[in-house]
């Protein structure tokens, strides 16, 4: 779920879409973060720990419960639903000018989730395992292994140097750790340039998150705070809940670029300024104002449901629809 | 315009979650903060033979391939840094390689470009290696032309014009000693193919690639840089396309590992080490705002007029700059200067689409 958009459908009506959520989310986030102060005492007594905090206490393999983000898992977001995401205008921009044919070309084709995304995105299974110091038996690393494309992080718990800036960077970046009560506290850059959302809300590789994992008995919540000053105005924070899933297996993820479409060499599928009326397209088929549908942080907030109501009404799918048909008439000319 | 041949967070607070956001702020875990970039040049290993001479921080990358049989160092960074650098690569060659402490041990030296920052320790390293082919009756004599400095041909015409003061506008000692003509030209040194790859008119007409065959390594000047636009020096026969063509090429050359990561690493002119996935991403960005500000010439808009509609606000934040010597309207004005009247762009599918009246072959590998 994400701060002012509802966990739901993503084909709701605008108002459950924006806003109806948006302050118990707000106040289910404050829990979790504030939780471990209350709550954990007790159920720690339900947990099957060995060595108790920054033990085993996130070994295993966990199922993500589909229930919130539908728009983030399977087939992905719709284009042009940029709503409740607190994107810059220049993020924006961008987005419109996305056209997911991009996803075709051989370079996208094996591309894993970045790990801002990789845990809410259409991932499947983790499995999350400890290593120790065969010496001191202090937690070295804690590994995540998502199924889709083989997403592997490893989160650093022993002070572990920092790559310096001209390194490579990564899908997964670098990550160090932290116990603070039962609560793993992490912190992650050095991050290729990626993406908050499949439609084309793309960040940069100065992006940096941080997370914390919660475990309550069998279900295991993972909080994400993602910051990329120049494409969010503020940080988006969004959570991701799985449920353990004992003696699973996980498969492999064999992946090769092939040749989905023919194209020119170098083609890169795109909607110039006369192509991006499909990105209205969401907006009037779900009742959304154009206005709401291209988010900001001011849709992120309960109150964003009264300007909603001052916005002025969508133009007729139709209207879109005959412009669409002008431009791509043009094209083929 | 720089480096021409002319020698010239936001703060993690979640205001919406109040005192949740200092409780979580007091909690982040530490970024850390112990880092190599405390000296002046760290030799940084990349892949087989190939070391990253970094430490200059926004000065353009120098590589070195480093063997039994030597160096071959790629490009040469700033003056003020040559000492330096030459005592990194000596100190590294004899590491690694236990030569003997007597040799100069740089002995081929490629300028991917004529561009200030990359040609600058040109003099100092050429004096401090030694010839390859001037073999022991030259060393017998004691004779010694230093390093050979290799470069495109046009780089050496372009720094063979005359200034203002009808003098050669670049200062000899930093000339090349060879030159080359080729598209691509290959040799065999420390036991691996490297291959010279000329990309035509990308950021200049003299523009060199360098391609470490068996360390896996590309070495792409600036027709990559992780810092800003790429440079397209119209005065010194850089184009928008041109500029396209050997990116392209870059990826064409580059295979990815598993997952599209590492693989052939390539070092851009500025910035951090990358792959093809961070290539493929700037290749992108680039024609995406080459194909927009080509959509809106082919509507007669002018420059005045393009630069009012900013082609590039999408990508600013990252690649733009509004000061220094490469600004975001220098390059926009050099794409729409190099672009023609009427062009070709991509369609919404990724085909080209040509408009009535354009010019034949104006797009990709099309032009050469």
């Amino acid at each position: 779920m994400a701060i002012g958009t509802a966990g739901g459908s993503r084909r709701g009506s605008a108002p459950r879409l924006l806003a109806a959520s948006a302050a118990g989310v707000a106040l289910v986030v404050s829990a979790a973060l504030l939780a471990p102060q209350s709550a954990h005492a007790q159920l720690r007594s339900q947990v099957n720990t060995t060595r108790g905090y920054g033990g085993d206490y996130l070994d295993g393999f966990w199922n993500p419960i589909y229930d919130e983000d539908a728009a983030e898992r399977g087939a992905g977001p719709d284009q042009g639903d940029y709503a409740g995401l607190p994107i810059t205008q220049a993020a924006l921009a961008h987005a419109r000018s996305y056209n997911p044919e991009i996803l075709d070309i051989p370079e996208y084709q094996c591309r894993p989730h970045p790990a801002i995304y990789g845990i809410r995105g259409a991932g499947g299974l983790v499995r999350i395992w400890q290593t120790l110091n065969p010496v001191t038996q202090q937690q070295e690393r804690i590994d995540l292994w998502l199924r889709w494309q083989q997403q592997h992080r490893v989160v650093w718990m022993d002070g572990h140097a920092p790559p310096p800036s001209w390194a490579l960077p990564t899908w997964q970046g670098f990550s160090v750790g932290r116990w603070v009560g039962d609560v793993l506290a992490v912190h992650t850059n050095h991050l290729k340039a990626s993406y908050v959302r499949r439609n084309g809300v793309d960040t940069d590789d100065h992006t940096t998150f941080d997370e914390r994992f919660f475990r309550y008995g069998n279900y295991m919540v993972d909080i994400v705070m993602t910051s990329d000053p120049g494409v969010l105005s503020e940080p988006l924070v969004k959570s991701a809940n799985f449920v353990l899933y004992p003696n699973a297996t996980m498969s492999p993820y064999p992946c090769q670029a092939v040749t989905e479409i023919p194209r020119p060499q170098g083609a890169v599928p795109e909607h110039l300024p006369n192509q991006q009326q499909v990105e209205q397209e969401w907006a009037i088929r779900n009742h959304v104002p154009l206005q709401a549908s291209y988010g900001g942080e001011q849709t992120m907030l309960p109150s964003y449901q009264d300007v909603m109501k001052k916005l002025p009404p969508n133009p007729p799918m139709s209207t879109v629809e005959k412009q669409e048909q002008q431009v791509l008439k043009a094209t083929q000319q | 315009m720089r480096r021409s041949i002319q020698m010239t967070l936001t703060g993690l607070l979640l205001s919406a979650l109040g005192t949740c956001a200092m409780a979580w702020a007091a909690d982040s875990a530490a970024t850390p903060a112990a880092s190599p970039e405390d000296g002046p040049i760290h030799p940084w290993h990349l892949q087989g033979n190939v070391w990253l001479m970094a430490g200059e921080p926004d000065q353009s990358n120098v590589v070195v391939q480093a063997g039994p049989d030597g160096a071959l160092v790629v490009d040469t960074g700033v003056p003020s840094m040559a000492g330096d650098l030459l005592a990194g690569i000596d100190r590294l060659v004899m590491q690694q390689h236990l030569l003997d402490p007597s040799v100069k041990p740089i002995h081929i030296i490629i300028d991917t470009a004529g561009f200030a920052d990359h040609i600058g320790g040109n003099a100092v390293l050429r004096e401090g290696g030694s010839s390859l082919l001037a073999g022991n009756a030259a060393f017998d004599q004691g004779f010694n032309p230093g390093a050979a400095v290799w470069a495109n041909e046009n780089v050496q015409l372009h720094m063979l014009m005359p200034g203002k003061d009808g003098k050669p506008s670049v200062a000899q000692a930093l000339w090349p000693s060879q030159t080359r003509t080729q598209d691509l030209y290959s040799i065999s040194y420390n036991g691996e193919a490297v291959q010279l790859i000329h990309p035509h008119a990308a950021n200049t007409d003299g523009d060199t690639m360098v391609l470490f065959r068996g360390s896996n390594v590309l070495v792409a000047g600036d027709v990559l840089d992780m810092n800003t636009y790429p440079i397209i020096d119209t005065r010194h026969g850089g184009t928008i396309d041109g500029e396209l063509v050997a990116l392209n090429r870059i990826l064409d050359q580059a295979v990815p590992g598993p997952y599209e990561q590492g693989g052939t690493l390539i070092v851009p002119g500025h910035g951090h080490i990358c792959d093809q996935g961070d290539a493929v991403a700037y290749r992108n960005m680039v024609t995406q705002i080459r194909d927009r500000i080509q959509y809106y010439k082919n509507q007669g808009k002018t420059l005045s007029q393009v630069l009012a509609l900013k082609p590039t606000f999408a990508s600013d934040h990252r690649w733009g700059a509004t000061s220094g010597e490469w600004t975001t309207t220098q390059f926009v004005s050099a794409v729409y200067q190099t672009l023609p009247a009427r062009g070709a762009m991509f369609s919404m599918q990724g085909q080209y689409v040509v408009p009535a009246g354009a010019a034949p072959g104006t797009r990709g590998r099309e032009v050469y």
